[in-house]
């Protein structure tokens, strides 16, 4: 065995040992249901523990292991995941309140992959190189109060189908250079919403207008962007702000 | 900085505007953000504040110039800061003189907190730390 795959090995086992340690923790599962998602779960590891070498290493697919299994926190951190293939990856599983899934190398959510899961309350996926989101990703999440997608590669607009119970919304780190008017539309619920460290410029095309449902959000933070103008009124809507960080700009 | 920027955030707390090329400031900037109480504006190149910039932040507690332009700090510019716990004006080179009188003033006013004024690196002033340390203490 190599060097590389040796070590990679050993992150595999940490990694195992890290998602057990999690199932031990949270779960709201009986014995039978655990033992179950234990197996799945080592077999999973196990399948990327395999691999011919470390630099071609295909990661870990989650396609349909966990279905009917009733977690309340699904956690799977740094396994080389790299993608989370529709709806029967989750499906079934309504008693899901929080799905992390950081750390992974899922490059594109598509769409009704969390669909059933009208319970889940929080979904992070920061640091796992996802570029692209198609429009129904988040279809189904009608309880979601959180969504972590900072430190991805996302590049467009966010998504345009985000859940409207959204109260915290975090997408710093990565490369979006707009926001159109609807980006942000219905999330009226809305009180955190990180943009820092993205590509904007020039608000000018915001127009005030894509915060305009925002009317409950409480801290915006737009540092380390490359904003150079702030239109007159572009903040108009945001009655409720407390905090805005436009620091690290160009203004 | 243009007047009307912030227009409508009556409730903002915090206003972060650090290290940004800002080169000037406009009167009516920070105009009805009377619930500001942090307004962090160091890193920047404001060279000149006018008269009434901070005219009606009533409940601001920390103000940061640091890292500026700033030559002088025009009278009147901190008179109506009657909450004002911090005053950061360090790192300053170009600041050639310090609104004691002001200074003076807000601490006589009654229930005025104590207000810690900072200067580090700002050599320029310093001729005048002796006076405003008198200030500071007679503050607490």
């Amino acid at each position: 065995m190599s060097d590389a795959k040796a070590l990679r090995c050993n992150d595999l086992e940490r990694s195992i040992k890290s998602v057990v340690h999690n199932l031990y923790g949270p779960l709201l599962l009986d014995t039978c249901e655990y033992c179950c998602v234990y197996i799945l779960r080592i077999q999973a590891a196990l399948d990327a523990w395999g691999l011919p070498s470390a630099a071609t290493c295909p990661g870990v697919h989650l396609v349909g292991r966990y279905a009917g299994a009733r977690l309340a926190r699904f956690t799977f951190q740094s396994c080389y995941l790299v993608s989370v293939s529709v709806a029967d990856s989750f499906q079934c599983d309504s008693h899901l309140i929080c799905i992390s899934l950081s750390n992974n190398s899922i490059a594109t959510m598509y769409g009704g992959t969390f669909s059933g899961l009208e319970g889940l309350e929080s979904l992070c996926l920061p640091h796992s190189n996802i570029a692209v989101i198609d429009g129904g990703a988040f279809d189904g999440l009608t309880s979601l109060t959180t969504l972590d997608l900072a430190s991805n590669d996302i590049f467009n607009n966010p998504p345009a189908a985000l859940p409207p119970s959204l109260q915290t919304l975090d997408l710093s780190l990565n490369n979006i250079p707009e926001l159109s008017k609807q980006a942000l539309a219905g999330l009226d619920q809305l009180k955190r919403l990180n943009l820092s460290k993205n590509d904007f410029d020039d608000t000018s095309t915001w127009g005030g207008q894509v915060f305009v449902d925002l009317g409950k959000l409480q801290t915006l933070d737009l540092s380390s962007n490359t904003i150079a103008i702030i239109p007159s009124g572009t903040f108009t809507y945001l009655t409720q702000l407390q905090t805005l960080d436009l620091s690290s700009n160009t203004i | 900085m243009p007047s009307g920027t912030f227009v409508g955030l009556t409730q903002l707390q915090t206003l972060d505007l650090r290290s940004n090329g800002i080169g000037s400031i406009s009167s009516g900037a920070f105009a009805r953000l009377t619930r500001l109480q942090r307004l962090p504006l160091g890193g920047n190149h404001i060279a000149f504040i006018p008269p009434g910039a901070f005219a009606e932040l009533s409940e601001l507690q920390m103000l940061f110039l640091s890292d500026n332009d700033i030559d002088s700090i025009p009278y009147g510019t901190i008179a109506g800061l009657t909450a004002l716990q911090t005053l950061d004006l360090s790192s300053i080179s170009t600041l050639a003189c310090i609104p004691i009188q002001e200074v003076r003033r807000l601490q006589m006013g009654q229930g005025a907190p104590p207000l810690t004024i900072y200067m580090e690196n700002t050599t320029a002033a310093s001729s005048k730390a002796d006076r405003l340390g008198q200030v500071t203490r007679h503050a607490q």
